[in-house]
């Protein structure tokens, strides 16, 4: 077990690295960390999940004891991963007792297989865990069940009521657990009480909060999320398929009188309470089923395949020792020794790698240490937290975020030039050209990517601007007064738009127009400023429709302006406006209640900066 | 545990989730195209005209969701705006938006000054607006909706419920013992017999 803990670990650590991704819910997550620890302000509620209900409050108390312990980013991501290697081994643990070690060699692959980027696990998030305590349900089921006390029993309600703290899908293994009771040999009631008795009381009291609220809920609104934006169909999910093929063999198990009948009763007890309404949830349209609701099965129908794959293997080697009984014997004596190491080496390899997890990543995503040694480099030249809030940018706004709000080590004072700009890029390395211009910084470099910070001296003051916005099909335009504030508190981020942009519901099919008039400072030290739209996807696709109210100047259909100081007799440019169709095809997830991405800048660092945009477009 | 009691322990739980009472839905409204050409009749009629100071006309007007936003311009080209937001809901508990602070009300909607310190001239001349815009927007200009739009992330960060930082912490610490007792427990208890086992 030792072995296989290690080989996980080591299949984890070549898969995820040792940085957790940027990922919008850990910038919420984080917020309910600062305000437990640094304003003794700790959620019993939670989060607000799609489906409309609170939950994760003991999640996010466990993530502040973390990081009181002194594991912030990349010790919590360290932690989870190590939680996650643990639950193989329970797995593994959990089918050696009931099948044997072939068993617990196919059980832990399977675990490795389904963890991954379907459990969050690149990432910081409440759903991380889940895979890890539906493994310790397991480990405790079987226990309860082969041991059957009254004090496993509440064991298995305690367990149940710490996972529905985590993650509300966790709840359903308090079903599990009185399911289970029920199925004890003797005083089956009486472990019925007590497992619902306290998986109840521990499921309140852990967080009281999210239970009086989510009632209240339940009272007045309908909770499901089906219609999402993004429709996942329950059978595309890998998991759902095993957890099918798992009750078909649990099914098959009674047909055939399999001895193994009984185990199999145990694992059904795990993942039919949440295969059963996530089948009919969505089929009935009241679902959106998302990979990370089966986190917490993953373990139990690990198992509940195993078995039955190791019995038909048996079934297989039987018939060869009938057919030949030497080579048959040796056979079946080699691969029952071999087949733990087998498995260890598997995984520790990487094959347990699923295709399925490399094509859900987005390329070259951010990861917490591109943030951490840009935020080094930018200190370096002087840059202080606020600088950064108003100046620093980057193509995806969460990365902009979380550039400033996760980072912790950020220079509380510093330069105030507020018409100096930095952009975040990473890009593949091969395609980075050598030498890179004085303005841009190298902060992380690998084979693989490369993270630049480019500078810019740019005419633009973000301090204040001036936003339009009117509806597609006509009216007239309502403007009102914006800017990025000096001291942008971490909450506005939140599910809010700066003050005075547009909000936006993406539901909605209705579009809107948004213009920002941006005042231009030209200056000596800056005697030309170019504007480039980049047109990506991720980017929010804008053009510029005017300087100083006139399109003349504007090249290339809105994505170019080359502006420059004024000469003798010739006027100074002195707004510029840029025009979004917000909810538009290219602007509706894309937009997050902030002035969407575009480069802006010196000629120099500006060309620079559109060419890599491209490059990196054309490289992918 | 055999078949049959899963089944029937299934059966009830899903008898009683049947009987579980549907939450009620809510009804909610929103104001739809009508506004538009109601609020142009005003204009075309020259209704505001009437009632603005001499020399201030209407700047802008816009209509989304539970909101309206008129815009008047005073003979200098300042700005001024105000907000009408809808407040009579069409049965109880519907949701209609409630301004945090309200500067008039009629019987449709409630009025707010976009900007504060409005000069009484045009604190008057935006309410007269609102008051004109209020009386004159017909039943035709809401659509409502027997289901709700999926209402945005809660507040949860401002619902207030919340523990001390040694409360939390000593939670968190109970979640991580149960943890580690369930996993002490569960290797450390050896296995008597497989489950189901008599």
């Amino acid at each position: 077990m030792v072995v296989l803990f290690a080989a996980v670990m080591v299949h984890l650590l070549r898969t995820y690295g040792h940085s957790p991704g940027v990922w919008v819910d850990t910038l919420i997550e984080n917020l309910f960390v600062e305000d437990c620890l640094k304003h003794s302000k700790c959620t019993v509620v939670g989060a607000g999940a799609t489906v409309g209900i609170f939950h994760s409050a003991g999640y996010f108390n466990w993530r502040a004891l973390l990081e009181w312990f002194g594991w912030q980013a990349e010790g919590t991501f360290h932690v989870f991963l190590v939680i996650n290697a643990l639950g193989v081994v329970l797995v593994a643990l959990a089918a050696r007792r009931l099948s044997g070690p072939f068993a617990a060699g196919i059980a832990a692959i399977l675990m490795t297989m389904s963890i991954g980027v379907p459990t969050q696990l690149d990432v910081i998030s409440d759903v991380v865990p889940m895979p890890f305590l539906g493994a310790v349900f397991l480990i405790a089921a079987l226990t309860a069940t082969s041991n059957p006390s009254l004090g496993m029993t509440a064991m298995l309600g305690l367990i149940a009521a710490v996972a529905g703290n985590f993650y509300a899908t966790g709840l359903l293994l308090g079903v599990s657990a009185l399911t289970i009771s029920l199925g004890q040999a003797q005083r089956r009631w009486l472990h019925f009480f007590i497992a619902g008795l306290v998986f109840g009381i521990a499921t309140f009291s852990l967080s009281p909060g999210t239970w009086l609220v989510n009632a209240q809920v339940m009272r007045v609104k309908r909770v499901g999320n089906a219609n999402a934006l993004a429709d996942h169909p329950v059978f595309s999910i890998f998991m759902v398929k095993l957890a099918m093929l798992a009750a078909v063999f649990w099914l098959l198990s009674w047909v055939l009188r399999s001895s193994h009948r009984r185990s199999l009763n145990l694992l059904a007890a795990i993942f039919l309470p949440l295969l059963v309404p996530i089948v009919l949830g969505s089929k009935f349209g009241r679902l959106d089923p998302q990979p990370k609701y089966v986190a917490h099965v993953i373990a139990a129908v690990s198992v509940a395949i195993a078995i039955p794959l190791v019995q038909i293997g048996a079934w297989l080697g039987e018939a060869l020792v009938a057919l030949r009984p030497t080579i048959g014997r040796q056979v079946q004596r080699v691969a029952t020794l071999a087949a733990p190491y087998a498995a260890c080496a598997f995984i520790g390899s990487g094959l347990a790698t699923m295709d399925e997890v490399a094509s859900n990543q987005t390329i070259l995503p951010f990861k917490y240490q591109d943030l951490s040694a840009a935020e080094q480099a930018l200190a370096a030249h002087g840059w202080s937290w606020e600088k950064a809030a108003r100046n620093l940018k980057a193509v995806d706004e969460m990365v902009r975020r979380s550039a400033v709000r996760w980072v912790p080590e950020w220079p509380k004072t510093g330069q105030t030039d507020d018409l100096e700009r930095a952009y975040l890029l990473k890009v593949p390395s091969p395609m980075v050209p050598r030498p890179l211009p004085a303005t841009v910084s190298e902060v992380r470099h690998s084979n693989v990517e490369t993270t630049l910070v480019g500078f810019t001296c740019s005419w633009i003051d973000w301090k204040s601007f001036r936003v339009c916005t009117r509806t597609a099909n006509g009216g007239s335009d309502t403007c009102v007064d914006s800017g990025l504030p000096a001291n942008p508190e971490g909450h506005s981020d939140y599910d809010l738009e700066l003050p005075g942009m547009p909000k936006l519901d993406a539901r909605s099919r209705e579009t809107q127009i948004m213009t920002i008039h941006l005042n231009l400072t030209p200056r000596a030290s800056c005697p030309e400023e170019w504007i480039y739209m980049p047109r990506q996807p991720g980017i929010c696709l804008g053009r510029i429709v005017g300087v100083d109210g006139s399109p003349a100047q504007v090249e290339s259909e809105g994505r170019w302006v080359r502006l420059k100081q004024s000469e003798a007799g010739a006027p100074t440019p002195k707004e510029v406006a840029i025009e979004w169709e917000l909810g538009g095809p290219n602007c509706t997830v894309e937009y997050r209640g902030y002035p969407p991405f575009f480069v802006e800048g010196d000629p120099q660092s500006a060309a620079f900066l559109a060419m890599t945009l491209e490059r990196q477009w054309e490289f992918r | 545990m055999t078949p049959r009691r899963l089944w029937t322990f299934l059966l009830i739980v899903a008898a009683i989730l049947a009987c579980h009472p549907k939450p009620k839905l809510k009804s909610v409204r929103r104001v739809n195209d009508h506004i538009g050409e109601s609020f142009k009749r005003l204009v075309d009629e020259h209704r505001f005209a009437n009632l603005l100071p001499p020399g201030w006309t209407v700047d802008h007007f816009s209509a989304t969701g539970e909101r309206l936003e008129l815009g008047l311009a005073d003979t200098s080209g300042g700005i001024h705006s105000i907000e009408l937001l809808l407040t009579a809901p069409p049965e109880p508990g519907a949701d209609a938006g409630t301004p945090a602070v309200v500067d008039g009300a009629g019987s449709i909607f409630q009025y707010r000054f976009l900007k504060r310190g409005e000069t009484p001239e045009a604190s008057a001349a935006l309410m007269a607006a609102a008051g004109l815009i209020d009386a004159n927007t017909p039943d035709t200009a809401f659509t409502i909706f027997t289901e709700p739009p999926p209402p945005p992330l809660p507040p949860q960060l401002a619902m207030g419920m919340s523990v001390s930082k040694p409360v939390a912490l000593l939670i968190a610490t109970i979640e991580s013992l149960i943890i580690i007792a369930a996993i002490v427990m569960a290797i450390v208890i050896p296995l008597r017999r497989r489950p189901g086992e008599d």
